[in-house]
Formats: C-alpha cells, structure tokens, sequence
C-alpha cells in the first residue's frame, strides 16, 4: 500500500468518524511473513515450498479450490512473557485452524467441504496463553479455500496483548464497522431517493415522465451498493458458493449501470448521442456481469471476471473524461461535483482492480467500499439545491399570486362601484318614469278631463269641481305613495282612507273600518306600494260610481306569514261572468304583478274583492 | 296640502293645536275651526306615524339618559297607554268614532287625548329649548 493511498484512506475514516490516525506497527510485536507450505490444490499434486506472506490463493493457485497448510516458526526471547500475548491475523480463510505448538488456538469453518461459509471476511485476534510460548515456536496454520473466494493468508502478528488488539481494532473499524455505517448510509440515501422517486410527482408533464428518473437510478444504485459493501458482513450467505459470488458482482454491475445513469440526469446530458450509446454499452456490461461472473467462478475461469473488471473501468475511464470535460465546460457546481465524484471513484475502481486482480499481494481490504459515498454526498447537495430552487419558485409564484390576486380585488371593487352608480341611477330613473307616468295617469288625464268639461261649454260647475278635486287626489295620492313605509300595507290604506274617506262619507257610503296593526311585506317597493294603492283606489271608485251601495267593509288580517285584505260592499253587484271591464282587467293585471292573489265574488247585495299577499 | 308632514310636525312643536289645509273646501274649514274651537284637534294617519316615532325615539333616549342626568321637564311618562293606542288605531286608519266604539268613550275623549298629544309635542319641544338655552348660559341667573 502506497503512502498516498494511506493517507487517503485516513482521510476517508477522519471524514466517516473513524479511528485516529495510522501508525506502523509497535516494534514489540512480531510481524511473522516467512513460512514453510504444503499446498494441496483439487486435481492437482501436492506442492511443498518455502513462501512469504500474504499468501493469495487465488493469485498462485488460479481458478482451483483445495487447501493449505502453512508452518512459521519464530523465537521468543523471554519463556514465559509477563504480559498476555495476543495473535492478530489481518485476513486468512475462507475456513482456518490454527495451531500454536501443537495445540489448538481456534478453527472456524469446515475444513473438508468446500463451498461453505466465508470466514476470510473479517480480521481475526486470538488470546495466546502465556504458558505455551517458549524460545522456538511454531504456528501452523490450515487453511481451505473456495475458487474465486479471496482465499489466502496474510502476514501475522504477535505480540502482547494491548498491541496487537490495537492492531487488531483497526483493521475491525476498517473493514466490519467502516463496512456497517457505508453500509447503512447507502440503504438510508438509497430509499430516501426511491422514496422522493416514487413521491415526487410532476403533473404537468406527460404520463411517462412524471417522476425524476435521477431518483430511481441513485435509490437503486445506493441500495445495490449497500448490498456490495453489506456482503462483508455476512459470514453464512443464504447461497452456497459459488452461486453467492455472482450477488456482490451483479449488485456491483447494477450499481455502475444506475450510477452512470444518475450522472447523465444530473448533468442533463441523458438524450445525446453518445450518451445514449455509452448506457447501452454499459448496460450491456451489466446485463453480462451475472453470466460472466458464474462462468468465472464455477467453472474456474477467472480470467473472465477479470476480463470483465477491466471493460467496466475502461468503460468508466472513457465516460469519467468526456463527462468532466463536458462538465467543466458547463458552469454547474452540482455537475462537477459530481464530475469529481466519479473522477475519485475510477481512480479507487482503479487502485482495487489492480489490487486485487492483478498484483500477487493479499490486500486485506478493499478502498472503493468508503468512496461511492461521495455518490451519497453528492445526491444530497443535489436535493437540497432543487428543493431550494423549488420553495424559491413557489415563494415567487406565491408572491405573483396575491399580487394578482390583489390586482384582481381592486378592479372588482372599481366594478362594484361603477355597478352600484349604475344601479343607483337606474333606480332614479324608473322613480322618475314611474312618476312620470302616475302624473300622465293621474292628474293629466284628470286634468285633461277638466280642459275638455271647460271647452264643451255643457258640463256643470259642480262636474267640473269634482273632476279637479279627484286631479288633487290623484297628485295627493301619489306624493303620498312616496312617503309611505316600505311594504306598510296598513299604512298605505289608513292614507287611503284620510284621502278619500270623506268622498265616501258625502257619497252616502259608511265605511266599516277593521285593520289589524301588521308587520310590513318588505318584498313590496314603492313601486308595487304604489299598485296596490291603484287596485284598493279603482275598488273605491267602482263602488262609488256603479254599485249604489251604502256600506263598503275594509278588513286586513294576517293570513299565514302574509295578510289577506277584503272589501266588500253591499251594492247591486254585476256578473263577473261577463267579458270584463278594462277597471277589472287593470286589477288583475296590477295583483299579478305584484305578486298577489286577486279574487272578486259578486251577487246582488254583495260584492267582495280579496287580495291575499304572501310574504 | 301633501307631503308636508315636517311642517305640521314643527308647528305643533311650535304649539300649534290644530291645521287646516288650504285645498279645504270654504265649510270645510269652517268646520275645522269650529271643531278646534270645540276642543278636538285634527290628524291624519301619516302625522299619526310621525308621532307615534318621535316619542318612541324620546322615550328611548330618556330611558338612556335617565339614570345619569334628569331631565329639567317632568315629562317621565311621556305618552300614557291610552294615548299610545290612540295614536296606533289613527294610524291604522281608524277613525275617531271607530276609536272610541272600539274603546267605548265619547268621540271627544278621543279628541282630548289627541290635543294632549299635541300638548305633550310642544312642551316638550320648549323644555328643550329652555334646557339648551340655560345649558348655553343665555337665560339669567333669575333675577
């Protein structure tokens, strides 16, 4: 391991909260890397040779499983040493036995069936009892290894105790809890973004393409992702091997396919030629990384998986450039950060790649688990500025709106005063018409009566008299009209009867006079106020000049939530069968058109005219 | 002669007791002036209505300000009971023979009541003016 790559390492932990900084190994504990081996690949003749270690099983013994044994001596300088003494092995397996002097530390795995449980994933740390340590010591160490499974054993350590669990510690954090929290970060951002895919919904676009694509291919690739990098800790996969080995390559395969993705969306650069070519071209990788990766572990052609390694990083080498060179072009902080991103994670595909497909060393851990992380960060800038774009949207278009709104308010209100004006001097002028009419009706036609009597030279000065004094009536009448209470039908006939009462009386006609006091009918204006006095004054001046009657009976009472007003005489009577006269046909027609019932019974000695008003 | 009830309503503040309008014919006027002459005092249903108003508004207004300043006029039952439906029958249209069928009293009980009605108006109408006027410092201090 470079010095560069250390340090990177170390500032990957300092930034995920991990352990202090690296240091060399204490001199006080031995790094034992020399051993006698005894190899005994399937198929193949036992090899007995002298060999250094780590010792990668897959490097020397290609595409084979079998088993190994490995024989270090090494001398102590103290027989009984006074503090515990500790064995720290950073990786060996995939199943181990390890023997100190003859007698067993530990063993884990079966040792006779391939194909088992992985026990090469995590570091290993045994307690050494002080009493079996001497001058000369030997480890033997047994290990069984599956093709393909990262089989080996790595350099040893031994030393006292609080050293080598240091050691130990480290390598843990690195590998399991470093393993863990990647692990969980990816499962957290990757369903946040599946999340966020399947909830942001955008409704003004077309069915298709309703919710962001950039989501789904992040969620999917962080959640695949958390799979790769979760696969260290799980010891007895569900899957014997090799069928298991093919799961962390596909997860891997989906996640570079998803990943790709999410940066073409990001960077907007999704629908262009050779972006379009180069998903195929990757997702052609992926669609082949489950075969291949079968192919390459059970039937022992490593080579493919290799081979296969090695397209997906030229692949990525290949988009990595064009996208940073297109994404510095653009002056887009969300894109080239996740230029950098990818730029980061083809250099570590890199470094791993070599590490561990091609270079004879026993790497002990892999860097790329820590750097799709930056995926991770990445997503997460990317959210925060659309989501701030968004609520600065919205508060502008919150803000246009009430403005709008505001706009809206004012010309409504600048409406309903130009209507009001309009209804006012609409209602002046059906007030002046109306009058205008009462005058033409009324005291013209009178008036006019009056010139003619006059002109003729026949009518007698007491016809004349009456003629201008039922003019004066009209006219009162009709200023009266004007001053009466809205709806106040009591009103209007007690005027009725202080106008005309006394023209009654001097007729010879007693008026029987019985009105309840009543509540107003708003629903009548001045202008049915001024009807119903039309109708109750024709139904006076009938019995005043056709019916000889001597009585005439004025009644209003309450009539449901209306009133029901009767007038009644005791004169001659008429036929109502006969056509109507032009009087009678006004009365109905002026009843009706304010809304009230009109019945007229007629028999010689009475005639009754009831006007019923509903509410 | 119409739509002049403001006037009639001030005149009878003014202390008016009666009016006569001037389309009256000649006996009719004199009638009217016999009439008043007599005691009775004339009023149509309109006037009625304005009456009846004005002291429901003054009894209102009294009742408020009752409790905090007295009035200088000892007018505290403004208008009695009997007085009130007369005047709610005269403008109903009723007549003062019919009001004094339907309350059986003489015609000129009715009559009465109406002329203290009046009465009633104008006093009232001049308390204010001396009360206004003392309030203004117009009036001596009695000597």
């Amino acid at each position: 391991m470079s010095m560069r790559g250390r340090l990177i390492l170390v500032w990957l932990f300092l930034a995920l909260g991990g352990l202090q900084s690296w240091a060399a190994a204490p001199s006080a504990v031995l790094r034992l890397d020399s051993a006698a081996g005894e190899f005994h690949p399937e198929g193949a003749a036992t090899v007995h040779r002298q060999t250094t270690l780590p010792y990668a099983w897959d490097y020397w013994r290609a595409g084979t499983q079998g088993s190994a044994q490995f024989e270090i001596s090494f001398p102590l300088n103290q027989l009984y040493p006074d503090v515990p003494y500790g064995l720290y092995i950073p990786r060996l397996g995939n199943a181990y036995e390890i023997k100190l002097n003859g007698m067993l530390l530990q063993r884990r795995g079966a040792m006779d069936r391939a194909g088992g449980a992985d026990f090469a994933q995590q570091p290993r740390h045994i307690l050494v009892p002080p009493d079996l340590l001497t001058h000369a010591n030997v480890l033997q160490v047994r290990i069984r290894t599956d093709a393909g499974r990262r089989g080996g054993l790595s350099e040893l350590y031994i030393g006292p105790e609080t050293e080598t669990t240091k050691m130990y510690l480290r390598a843990y954090h690195l590998r399991v809890t470093g393993s863990v929290f990647v692990a969980g970060f990816s499962l957290f951002v990757g369903l946040m973004a599946l999340i966020l895919w399947f909830t942001q919904i955008d409704t003004s676009v077309s069915a298709k393409t309703r919710r962001d694509p950039l989501y789904l291919f992040a969620g999917l690739a962080e959640v695949c992702w958390s799979t790769r990098v979760g696969d260290v800790l799980i010891e007895s996969p569900p899957l014997p091997w090799p069928q298991w080995g093919v799961v962390p390559v596909v997860a891997m395969a989906i996640w570079t396919f998803c990943m790709s993705q999410f940066c073409m969306h990001a960077a907007s650069w999704s629908n262009q030629r050779g972006a379009v070519l180069l998903t195929r071209w990757i997702g052609l990788l992926a669609w082949l990384s489950g075969p291949l990766a079968y192919i390459a572990l059970a039937y022992q052609r490593p080579l493919v998986l290799t081979l296969w390694y090695a397209l997906e990083l030229a692949s990525f080498v290949v988009f990595g450039a064009l996208f940073v060179a297109r994404s510095m072009r653009r002056a887009q902080w969300s894109s080239r950060w996740i230029g950098f991103a990818m730029l980061l994670n083809i250099a570590v595909g890199a470094h791993d790649f070599y590490a561990f497909r091609i270079d004879p060393s026993y790497p002990d851990n892999s860097w790329m688990r820590y750097s799709p992380t930056v995926f991770g960060l990445a997503l997460g800038y990317f959210v925060v500025t659309r989501f701030r774009a968004a609520s600065a949207q919205s508060r502008d278009l919150l803000a246009n709106l009430a403005a709008r709104v505001a706009e809206r308010e004012l010309a409504l209100q600048e409406s309903y005063v130009r209507v009001e004006a309009l209804a006012r001097e609409q209602a002046r002028s059906l007030e002046r018409a109306s009058i205008l009419r009462d005058m033409h009706d009324g005291v013209g036609s009178h008036i006019s009566s009056a010139i003619r009597q006059v002109q003729s030279g026949v009518a007698q000065p007491d016809q004349l008299l009456q003629t201008l004094r039922d003019s004066l009536d009209q006219l009162k009448l009709t200023v009266d009209s004007m001053h009466l209470p809205a709806g106040d039908v009591v009103a209007l006939l007690a005027n009725l009867r202080y106008r005309l009462g006394p023209r009654l009386e001097s007729s010879g006609i007693t008026l029987h006079w019985d009105v309840d006091l009543l509540p107003p009918l708003e629903r009548l204006d001045a202008q049915a106020m001024r009807q119903l006095q039309f109708i109750v004054l024709e139904v006076f001046s009938n019995t005043l000049q056709h019916s000889m009657a001597d009585i005439l009976s004025i009644t209003v009472k309450a009539q449901g939530s209306g009133l029901r007003l009767c007038m009644t005489d005791n004169g001659k009577g008429f036929d109502i069968q006969e056509p109507w006269h032009k009087g009678l046909t006004g009365l109905q027609e002026r009843a009706c058109a304010i809304g009230a019932q009109l019945s007229i019974a007629s028999i010689p000695g009475q005639t009754a005219v009831t006007l019923d008003l509903e509410r | 002669m119409f739509g002049d009830e403001d006037n009639v309503l001030k005149s009878i503040e003014a202390g008016a007791l009666g009016y006569i309008h001037k389309d009256a014919a000649p006996h009719n006027i004199a009638t009217s002036i016999l009439e008043m002459k007599a005691g009775a005092s004339p009023i149509s249903p309109m006037i009625a209505r304005r009456v009846l108003a004005k002291f429901l508004t003054l009894n209102q207004a009294h009742a408020v300000s009752a409790p905090t300043t007295p009035l200088p006029m000892s007018i505290r039952p403004l208008l009695s009971v009997r007085e009130q439906e007369v005047l709610e029958l005269i403008a109903r249209g009723f007549s003062y023979a019919g009001i004094a069928k339907l309350h059986g009293v003489t015609v000129h009980t009715v009559q009465t009541h109406i002329k203290n009605l009046y009465r009633k108006l104008a006093v009232r109408s001049r308390g204010e003016a001396v009360y206004e006027a003392t309030q203004l410092g117009l009036l001596g201090t009695g000597r």
